[in-house]
């Protein structure tokens, strides 16, 4: 569950979105010479207002008065509309392309995205973002094996889960900022203790529950388990140690009353506004609420990120990538695409977006970055979190059908419906029969 | 959404279930035309319910036959009986048909009831400022589902919502509602039977007003009381509007999906992910066949169901 | 005396039930999100008229209002017009396949529209249509016919057969006769069918999300989603959104519900 499924499933009629995303082509001719025709997700806002005015300006000036006739989508119906118009020639030049089975590895088997091999060599994509990054852009050559091989996309910006705290709840119950998985958990009990909600959270929506098991489980998990799980060596399995250790103590937390009460019947947009009126301690969120919440809290908002199960140790954070802009098949000057692509991994462009007030996949420059503010503390533990190759995944990717089964069998966990053990058995006969159809 | 959802389908009822009964207004053919002249008036109504609408529907069914991505053409391969096989096998397909006999009782009978008490106390007392009532009733039945659910979801938040902080105020422990294992799915069936009974109100109340009064008059004489009165003369008098009732509310149950998505999405668990829903996490999953095939099997058991109905209560002409 | 004022009373009941709802959508609309979780009837403190600046402006409702109204009446005026046609024709003439196609009309009432909105999408780009509101009126108008071809014949065959026939004595053509007789006697069902035909449209979500790709040709139940994708944590906001939906439809019902009422009663039920 990333930002780009959570608006699929927020969005009123969510469901619709994937017929929509079966939708299509417009019938208008493809445009060559100078003009690169890009689409992407950055269809409104201060995000459109990045790439046609900022990003496509300065990009003009620098090359030649290269120009960017951009058209920004709503995730899905770019999903739907893309792998189509390319099928039937009316395809732009750059397209943001979702990562994974949900587009990539259909469309760089259907021969619809060009290899990127040439131009990592030329500029060094390879190098300028962490390997745990860029592997989820990869892929082999046959489309056929995610995580490894060659990339096929960079992305601009990234995203990451956490907790945003209240420093005011936090300093009158005399807490500290919690260093280990431990202290975390004496912190709750301790909020508990003196009446308070120690975790704000919603369910409702099914996938909130994905980000409160990922995180946990990452304290527990190594990177070599996770990447095979989700990369789909098949050669990892769900019925592992980590994922029934993590089962348990979710399931451990939900007894223990550390959950807002009635958590199932809230959803997710209804926690983070409870949690913005000041009620509960501490909220799990992806960074895109950091803007939100920072506004809300003020000076009273903070953020960190799972604390590992010893000082030093290392968590596997919930989080990813934005979708990365792959060049599509067909264009006539995949050189001048490519210079586009690397400009908008450069250092120039980060500014601009961390201006914007969205992560960017490298690290926030330090000016950029207000000490003891939300945005500040989350970049911060971004920065740190990308230094320390610290970025997990989102489970649901193990498998086309895994979010679906993930978040119900979550919200059994939950509800006491089934044990850890069923649980994990569970996804794993999910995940098993993904690999046979 | 085309008619089921919408009021009074009426007489598609009689017709489909009893066989086309036509008696032209001319028994004479051609009195003021030629032979081809039903042709012409039919024809570019035709055209254009066979190009957007049967087309389509045949162009889903040859998709239920098809391995399918949605990605490109040449991905897609014949698959034979084999999404309906997989349809009629695995439990999924079948849980969820479950899921949607479950809210029957909720979407088809308490609306029922609820509208037809109403109404009956309206139509025997002769109330001043029906109108009033009816418009009101009926309001919900025209808003879109997704605004229902949304609406829903925040009366019925645990924290603060409306239901909940009135039932603890006067002491309950009430459930979550929409994230309880247990609850989920009566709740979304009773926000089905909030959105229709203004509608079956509207209907039964019509119904009554065309009964005869000759026929309460000649009850009265014989003696009846009220509750007589009401099964002998009014509950038969309505046949056909209880035909159109349930017929429009069993299809309603049958492809629920707006206020399901909007308040659960399925959950808690997969409790109340019904066909329809069902099939759409089917299409997300870019298994595109397979979801035509719940398509297909979803009109059917539509079509078989709704016809049952009109059997049993259709007028018998 | 006591016994009305009590059924007045669950009368009463029942219709602040139905409506409170609505209330509670355009109470939120006029609030802060952190008022919002404070109470759901709780009053808003100072109203937050700009949440409907914001979705009226920035979510451009005002396109999308035009682009809904544009449709609502480029599928309701021919579905009638031609419904009107289909209808007499079967209410009016004997002819050969009368009853297999009108058979075949009605098929339309049976299929959920998620059965056909995949081929749907690759026909529309095949006539060039995807991305204009034609595709989101033909296919409209094709959905529409069923239903009314079904009421219309009901209407046409209630009128008594010596009006029609008196009018053809006057010489009158079959198509004089229809318009200039026949479709008037019929107006309340007309009414009734423009109502059912409006309120489909204007709240119809499948189909211009998936034929129509360019905001610019969105209507507005479509357009509340893009909406709520953008503010996924601004409940009030999507609360205006939802009210600018909501309260046209309302209007449109509260004038015409006699007409509607009036249209149930007289034809559409009794046949």
């Amino acid at each position: 569950m990333n930002r780009r499924r959570l608006i699929k499933v927020t969005g009123a009629g969510g469901a619709v979105i994937a017929l929509g995303g079966l939708s299509g082509a417009p019938a208008w001719a493809r445009q060559s010479g100078g003009t690169i025709k890009l689409w992407d997700t950055l269809n409104e806002g201060t995000r459109k207002d990045l790439i046609e005015n900022k990003i496509g300006k300065s990009f003009s000036q620098s090359h030649d008065g290269a120009k960017i006739d951009h058209r920004g989508w709503t995730t899905e119906d770019l999903t739907g509309t893309l792998p189509r118009s390319v099928d039937s020639g009316q395809g732009p030049d750059i397209s943001q392309v979702n990562n994974g089975e949900g587009l990539m590895g259909p469309m760089i088997r259907a021969g619809q995205l060009v290899s990127l091999v040439p131009y990592v060599e030329k500029y060094g994509w390879d190098t300028i973002q962490p390997h745990g990054l860029l592997a989820r852009n990869m892929y082999t050559a046959d489309g056929k094996q995610l995580g490894q091989g060659q990339l096929w996309g960079m992305s601009m910006e990234a995203e990451i889960v956490g907790f945003y705290y209240n420093r005011k709840i936090f300093k009158d119950n005399g807490i500290e900022l919690p260093k280990t998985f431990a202290d975390l958990e004496a912190a709750m009990q301790k909020l508990k203790d003196a009446g308070q909600t120690p975790l704000m959270f919603g369910n409702l929506d099914k996938w909130p529950a994905i980000h409160l098991f990922g995180d946990i489980q990452g304290t527990m998990t190594t990177r070599a388990y996770l990447d095979g799980l989700i990369y789909r060596t098949g050669k990892e399995s769900f019925e592992d140690t980590s994922m029934i250790d993590a089962a348990t103590k979710l399931k451990e937390w939900v007894d223990k009353g550390y959950l807002l009460d009635g958590y199932s019947g809230v959803s997710s947009d209804d926690a983070v506004s409870l949690f913005s009126a000041g009620q509960g301690a501490m909220l799990m969120q992806g960074s895109w609420s950091a803007g939100d919440i920072e506004q809300a809290l003020g000076a009273d908002g903070g953020f960190f990120l799972m604390p590992p199960k010893e000082t030093g140790g290392k968590v596997l954070n919930v989080g990813g990538v934005g979708i990365p802009y792959s060049i599509i098949k067909g264009t006539k000057n995949p050189d001048l695409d490519a210079e586009l692509i690397d400009y908008l991994c450069s250092d120039e462009v980060v500014g601009m977006i961390v201006d914007a007030g969205v992560l960017p996949a490298r690290a926030v420059p330090k000016e950029k970055i207000k000490p003891d503010t939300v945005t500040g503390d989350l970049y911060t533990a971004f920065s740190a979190a990308l230094e320390g190759d610290a970025i997990g995944h989102y489970l649901d990717w193990a498998s086309p059908t895994m979010y679906d089964t993930l978040t119900a069998q979550l919200q059994a966990l939950l509800a006491g419906k089934v044990d850890p053990k069923t649980f994990v058995a569970n996804l794993q006969a999910d995940y098993a029969k993904s690999f046979s159809s | 959404m085309r008619s089921p959802s919408a009021p009074e389908p009426s007489a598609i009822g009689s017709d489909l279930a009893l066989g086309v009964r036509s008696e032209p207004v001319t028994r004479r053919r051609g009195l003021a035309g030629s032979a081809w002249e039903p042709y012409l008036y039919l024809l570019p109504a035709l055209l254009i319910f066979t190009l957007f609408v049967a087309v389509p529907v045949v162009g889903t069914v040859g998709l239920s036959l098809a391995h399918w991505d949605g990605i490109a053409w040449s991905s897609a391969s014949f698959a034979g009986w084999h999404n309906y096989t997989r349809a009629l096998t695995e439990g999924e397909f079948w849980r969820s048909i479950w899921h949607n006999i479950q809210l029957v009782p909720f979407f088809v009978i308490l609306p029922a009831i609820l509208g037809l008490i109403p109404a009956a106390i309206v139509h025997q007392v002769r109330l001043k400022g029906t109108p009033v009532f009816r418009a009101g009733l009926f309001l919900p039945y025209i808003m879109p589902g997704v605004l229902i659910g949304v609406v829903w979801r925040w009366l019925l938040n645990p924290v603060f919502g409306l239901i909940n902080s009135s039932l603890k105020k006067l002491g309950f422990q009430p459930p979550t509602w929409l994230g309880d294992f247990t609850w989920a799915l009566p709740t979304v069936g009773l926000i089905g039977a909030w959105a229709a009974y203004g509608f079956c109100f509207v209907v039964f109340l019509a119904g009554m007003q065309k009964i005869s009064q000759d026929l309460y008059e000649a009850a009265r004489l014989d003696g009846a009381n009220t509750w007589q009165e009401f099964f002998a003369v009014t509950l038969p008098g309505l046949r056909r509007e209880m035909a159109v009732v349930l017929s429009v509310n069993l299809i309603n149950a049958l492809r629920a999906f707006d206020v399901i998505k909007a308040t659960t999405d399925g959950g808690p668990g997969k409790q109340t992910e019904v066909v329809a829903l069902y099939m759409i996490n089917v299409f997300e999953a870019r298994q595109v066949g397979y979801g035509a095939a719940i398509a297909v099997l979803l009109a059917v058991t539509t079509l078989a169901l709704s016809l049952l109905v009109l059997r049993l209560f259709g007028e018998r002409e | 005396m006591i016994k009305r004022s009590l059924i007045y009373l669950l009368l009463a009941i029942g219709v602040v039930i139905a409506v409170a709802p609505f209330v509670v959508t355009i109470l939120s609309s006029l609030k802060t999100s952190i008022e919002l979780v404070t109470g759901v009837f709780a009053l808003p403190k100072d109203a937050q008229w700009q949440n409907y600046r914001t979705a009226w402006v920035d979510g451009h409702f005002d396109r999308l209002f035009l682009n809904s109204l544009v449709v609502a009446i480029g599928v309701v005026v021919p579905s009638i017009f031609l419904s009107a046609m289909t209808g007499y024709a079967f209410a009016r003439f004997r002819f050969r396949g009368s009853n297999a196609l009108f058979a075949y009309l009605l098929f339309g009432l049976i299929v959920p529209l998620q059965a056909l909105v995949i081929p749907l999408f690759y026909l529309m780009r095949s006539l060039h249509l995807l991305d204009s509101l034609w595709a989101l009126i033909l296919p409209q108008i094709g959905l529409s016919l069923s239903f009314g071809t079904l009421l219309m014949r009901e209407a046409f065959r209630t009128i008594p057969r010596e009006i029609v026939e008196a009018s053809i004595v006057d010489g009158a053509s079959s198509w004089k006769t229809l318009w200039g007789i026949m479709f008037p006697l019929s107006r309340p069902i007309v009414g009734t069918l423009a109502l059912m035909f409006f309120i489909w449209t204007w709240n119809e979500f499948l189909l211009p999300l998936i034929v129509n790709i360019d905001p610019k040709y969105q209507t507005l139940p479509v357009g509340l989603l893009y909406f709520q994708q953008r503010w996924t944590s601004n409940v009030p906001v999507i609360a205006a959104g939802s009210t600018i939906i909501f309260l046209p439809l309302t209007i449109v019902f509260l004038l015409f519900q006699r007409q509607l009422i009036r249209g149930i009663t007289s034809g559409a039920v009794k046949g």
